[in-house]
């Protein structure tokens, strides 16, 4: 009968095998996955590979300990390896299992890598759309794998490193709601990219807090994290407003406002986010930089947000949950650097990538082809048919929804007073876009001759 | 100050988007540390210096380093959020080593450097670097006074 010790490291090697399976087998259907997925599936196979190999060359080399560091060391080995499996198991896999195409619209990956790759040159990162349970949106860098579980700093690594965005699978065919994936978390990845919120700088600590040091050192350096936490959160969250309204004008504050709109209410601050109204105040005046005070209709709709929360900038601090006085310390701190966030942020972005308002004439009249039931994917230019940007697709959505769904849904034959009519309605224009952003898609990687 | 009303416990629980998640963090700094005492258990068992040593040891040396707040430093301020990663490390090195936990783990970076330097190693040294990198790895894992109790059971269920 086999020892404990030899139970113990096969009962391992049978669940790495396990999941080695389970990744393979979610991965065996490619055409249901996003590209992004295929890639990383590759990644974690690699990485469970790796977990195997190091785990029985350290339990072999091990060997040669006498009994009581041996037994005590491949215990914490075990533990190491096990707790690395429940890793993948909690973080990794759901990102794959979350990417299959009846959870995610597919379509906007395509979408999100060609705005990073033309945003953001020669940053090699795959990003991998993925719906998750969660009611939330989010983005996260990746290492890749087995970077991560080998302790490798990114820098010093050849492999790929993956980025995600997280949506709610519940949304999956929402997609002017993704307007907030699109924008906002794309932002968050052009601010890793061009570093503008880790540009920036905190105040030392002990200056902050006016304590001495360095008898309390250590305290210092945690009353440093909790300012520089709230701080760093929120400019990042601002600066990825403000690029998410540089690249896509007036659907950043749309499909944010819908989306926050069923998150909380709007004036409450959290650790990781200043409230919504302060969002929204900041992207109208990343509007009105980039000209659209003067286009009628979203200035109203900036008058009108400016109406409902008039003193967003200026209120003090509301937080939930949260220590009141450390984050009003971050918005004071925060608050005065905005103009420059914003003027930072047009100086990294290339004019031809700014969603400006000379591009308003080509929204309202691809608004109008919306309303004639017609996918949007294409316009015909100087004798010829060329892709519309994504931006430009999402705005004229927007417009419709904003302004016209009564009258789409007479298109339609249903009526937007009605609730079961006005769901349908909805949907329906999502899917004119879906279909209009997969045609864009496609013609720009594939132009008329 | 404001701060001292907030526990440890409640700020792990904020979450940055680009940061990578807490118990990933621990984990590969986990595995550097245990990767780090094996090669200095099997140093002082065979008494030569295992391969790859010193490679492992300066990673391990780099993963405990910690900024300096206050004294010699001549900057007047420090990038955002600099300190997050290192406030976790922060936390685990106050629970292994209560009375002087940024000086201890200062010293056992110093140390696992100066081993990635030197062949052949004090055994004494050696004795004392191996038995602070289990305390911390203890703590790490959840479980100071068992050490070999499985951290994730719990945490997962």
């Amino acid at each position: 009968m086999a020892n404990s010790d030899q139970q113990n490291r096969a009962l391992f090697l049978e669940r790495l095998a396990r999941l080695d399976g389970a990744v393979q087998e979610a991965s065996g259907r490619p055409d249901r996955l996003t590209q992004g997925a295929i890639e990383f599936a590759t990644a974690l196979r690699e990485l469970l590979g790796v977990l195997g190999s190091d785990f029985t060359g350290r339990w072999d080399a091990l060997s040669g300990l006498d009994e009581g560091d041996r037994d005590e060391f491949r215990n914490q080995l075990l533990t190491d390896v096990q707790d690395a499996v429940a890793d993948v198991t909690m973080y990794y896999l759901p990102i794959l299992l979350g990417a299959q195409a009846s959870r995610v619209p597919t379509e906007y990956e395509l979408v999100v890598e060609d705005l990073l790759s033309s945003l953001c040159p020669d940053w090699h990162v795959i990003p991998i759309l993925w719906g998750s349970d969660e009611y939330s949106y989010a983005t996260r860098d990746w290492d890749h794998p087995v970077d991560w579980y080998s302790g490798n700093e990114n820098d010093q690594s050849e492999r790929p490193v993956f980025r995600e965005f997280q949506l709610p699978s519940i949304e999956r065919d929402s997609t002017l709601l993704h307007g907030v994936l699109v924008g906002h978390e794309i932002g968050h990845a052009l601010d890793s990219f061009y570093e503008v919120s880790d540009g920036l700088n905190v105040p030392e600590a002990r200056d902050v807090f006016n304590e001495a040091a360095p008898e309390h050192e250590a305290e210092l350096l945690h009353s440093a994290y909790v300012f520089s936490a709230a701080a760093k959160d929120w400019a990042g969250e601002i600066i990825a407003d403000i690029f998410s309204g540089l690249i896509f004008g007036p659907v950043a504050l749309f499909s944010f406002r819908e989306f926050s709109e069923r998150t909380g209410p709007p004036t409450v601050d959290s650790l990781t986010h200043p409230g919504s109204d302060r969002r929204y105040e900041v992207i109208c005046q990343v509007l009105e930089r980039a000209g659209f005070g003067a286009m009628d209709a979203v200035a109203e709709w900036i008058s009108d947000f400016r109406s409902m929360f008039p003193d967003a900038l200026d209120r003090p601090i509301q937080a939930e949950a949260v220590d009141e006085e450390g984050c009003q310390m971050a918005w004071d701190w925060l608050k005065p650097s905005i103009p420059d966030h914003i003027s930072r942020c047009f100086e990294v972005i290339e004019d031809n990538s700014l969603f400006s308002a000379e591009r308003w004439p080509l929204v309202e009249k691809l608004s109008r082809r919306l309303l004639g039931g017609h996918v949007i994917g294409e316009v015909y230019v100087g004798g010829a048919f060329t892709f519309v940007p994504p931006p430009s697709i999402l705005n004229a959505g927007w417009l419709v929804k904003a302004n016209s769904l009564f009258e789409f849904g007479q298109l339609m034959n249903l009526d937007t007073s009605k609730r079961e009519d006005v769901g349908h309605i909805a949907l329906t224009l999502d899917g004119l876009i879906a279909k209009s952003l997969e045609i864009s898609f496609h013609r720009r990687r594939n132009p008329w001759e | 100050m404001f701060v001292r009303r907030l526990s440890v416990r409640g700020l792990s629980e904020t979450r940055s988007s680009d940061d990578l998640p807490r118990e990933m963090r621990d984990l590969s700094t986990r595995q550097s540390l245990g990767r780090a005492a094996e090669i200095l258990a099997l140093w002082r068992s065979t008494g030569a210096k295992p391969e790859g040593a010193a490679t492992a040891l300066r990673s391990a040396g780099t993963q405990l380093a910690m900024p300096t707040v206050s004294g010699t430093t001549a900057e007047s301020a420090r990038p955002l959020g600099s300190y997050r990663p290192q406030i976790q490390l922060l936390a685990h090195a106050q629970a292994a080593f209560p009375s002087e936990g940024l000086n201890r783990l200062r010293e056992v970076s110093d140390l696992l450097d100066s081993l990635a330097r030197i062949d052949p190693a004090p055994s004494e040294e050696l004795d004392s670097v191996i038995e602070k990198l289990g305390q911390l790895r203890r703590v790490m894992s959840g479980s100071p006074s068992r050490p070999v109790e499985r951290r994730s059971r719990d945490r997962r269920r």
